[in-house]
């Protein structure tokens, strides 16, 4: 029997992890809730002028994403360790990189979808509305989620198997992910703000371009890091 | 390329036209701090590399 | 006459020896001697030029100094760490070897140091120039990132007991960074060119421009050193690392 090919591992290797979030909805439910907690959080640790509120939104939604995908991602590799599930994986006839694809896709959408939930928050707290269109917030959304995947995906399964793996995982995630949040909040700003000046779409190229970079670049790396040769 | 990579460094002093006054306390801060560093690091690296010497003179 | 000559030469010496160095083994014994008293002369002179021969610019006043031992910092480390990103690649891609690694952690740390040092002294300088310690200029940005990638890729080595697998994810660590410091121009280009900083003139007189060069000379000599001397060590640590370890002096006793 043929060993499965990329696509259809990559399949799998997403649709298991989805499977074991949902199975475990507590997680996942505490996942959300330190996101809006962390948003409270800012809302009451940069007190109540209106003004600055709103030009804060966007950013702040993005940083209690990044807070929340930290947490989410060291648990991606996490359960890879339990019962040497990590071993099976790599004894098996499958490709490493497909086990990238379908983590950092999983990952990709848990943010996503995270994100997603987070915008009604936003709105409500900071006094703002989706000025430039749905469509378009759901794009940024999308495209800054999947920008935080792929770096993520390898520097989770690089510290989960180094000491202090909780502190670590942050400390090689963030400068490597600044340009994106500079790239995410300010598109977000504008959409939630008003974008009189057509900057948006360059903002939104520029994080299509991160992707761009971080995907391939992820993909083509990975296998160094789980292999043990 | 040298002058090119100066310039760009000196730009933003052009702006506000009119003389800089003084200004030596940042001078002697800035070499302070670049002269500490090289000390120091110089210093740790030399004790280092020591420190291993002499383990490699035990065995 | 004299001034476009000294730099030069101080260079092509420094150079020289770096090529002897790096081509022939049997001169690695002394070389670094060398190249070390070249530095600290330089060091010692520089001073001189940059506080004193160099004059004191109308416009400029004093200050502008400082960019006498801040860019050849910045400078370096902009050599050394993305040699790091090219070994990394090299390690990865064509041979895993133990110098490749040493070589890389060297010119990490080396180049955190500068990079570090760096930065702090565009602050200084920048305080009194545009009258803030820190602003959203692309290079200010991008280097202060980057050297914060580097203290990361530092960290995880320390973090990492297991000497191939240091090796392989830091190589890994790097190449990202890398990609991540092209971006990070970019983006902060991007910010920037929104924010609307103004610009200024192109051309510099030559007197400003010899200490500038004096340094750089002094500071290359300088990493050199160091970087030999890091990377001497790096690899003696490794060869702990794969070496079992000896009971020193004991027979064991078999009862």
């Amino acid at each position: 029997m043929n060993p499965p090919g990329l696509l259809k591992t990559t399949w799998i290797v997403f649709k298991k992890d989805m499977q074991i979030e949902w199975r475990t909805r507590a997680r996942l439910n505490a996942l959300l809730f330190f996101a809006v907690a962390t948003l409270l959080l800012f809302y009451f640790a940069i007190g109540g002028d209106p003004g600055t509120m709103r030009k804060s939104a966007g950013g702040f939604l993005w940083l209690a994403l990044f807070f929340s995908s930290v947490l989410s991602l060291s648990e991606s590799f996490r359960l890879e360790t339990e019962n040497f599930a990590l071993e099976a994986l790599r004894l098996a006839p499958t490709s490493p990189r497909a086990v990238f694809l379908g983590k950092a896709a999983a990952n990709s959408l848990l943010s996503w979808v995270l994100a997603l939930a987070l915008v009604p928050l936003t709105v409500a707290f900071f006094d703002v509305s989706i000025k430039e269109g749905v469509p378009r917030l759901v794009l940024a959304l999308a495209l800054g989620s999947t920008a935080i995947a792929a770096p993520g995906t390898v520097y989770s399964a690089i510290a989960t198997n180094a000491r202090a793996r909780d502190v670590l995982l942050p400390l090689l995630m963030f400068p490597v992910l600044i340009p994106s949040l500079i790239a995410s909040v300010s598109s977000t700003t504008l959409i939630l703000g008003g974008d009189p000046m057509n900057q948006m779409g360059d903002w939104l190229l520029f994080l299509f371009l991160f992707n761009l970079v971080y995907w391939p670049v992820c993909f083509l790396v990975f296998p160094k890091v789980i292999e043990d040769d | 390329m040298n002058t090119l990579l100066l310039a760009d460094e000196l730009k933003p002093i052009f702006i506000g036209g009119g003389q800089m006054q003084g200004g030596w306390e940042f001078v002697w801060t800035a070499y302070a701090v670049a002269w500490a560093g090289i000390i120091l690091y110089s210093l740790s690296l030399w004790l280092r590399v020591r420190g291993q010497r002499a383990k490699e003179g035990v065995k | 006459m004299w001034v476009k000559a000294l730099p030069l030469t101080l260079l092509a010496i420094a150079v020289g020896l770096i090529v002897c160095h790096l081509a022939v083994p049997k001169t690695r014994t002394w070389v670094w001697k060398v190249l070390a008293a070249q530095a600290v002369l330089m060091f010692l002179v520089q001073p001189y030029f940059a506080l004193t021969w160099a004059p004191r610019e109308v416009m400029m006043g004093d200050p502008y100094r400082i960019i006498y031992m801040h860019v050849p910092h910045m400078f370096m480390a902009f050599l050394a760490l993305p040699l790091n990103v090219i070994l990394s690649v090299w390690y990865l891609v064509v041979k895993k070897s133990w110098a490749v690694d040493a070589l890389s952690e060297a010119l990490a740390e080396v180049g955190v140091y500068l990079g570090g040092v760096g930065w702090l002294l565009g602050s200084i300088w920048a305080k009194p120039t545009w009258g803030v310690y820190f602003s959203p200029d692309p290079r200010l940005i991008t280097a202060g990132i980057m050297v914060f990638l580097y203290l990361g890729y530092l960290t995880l080595r320390r973090l990492i007991e297991d000497p191939e697998k240091r090796a392989t994810w830091s190589a890994v660590v790097s190449i990202l960074a890398g990609a991540d410091l092209v971006l990070t121009w970019f983006a902060t280009k991007m910010f920037r060119s929104i924010h609307q900083l103004p610009s200024s003139p192109d051309t510099v007189d030559a007197q400003i421009v010899m200490p500038f060069r004096f340094s750089l000379v002094a500071f290359l000599c300088f990493m050199f050193v160091l970087v030999w001397h890091r990377y001497r060590l790096a690899l003696a640590l490794r060869k702990n690392e794969i070496a079992p370890p000896e009971a020193v002096g004991q027979t064991q006793v078999i009862a």
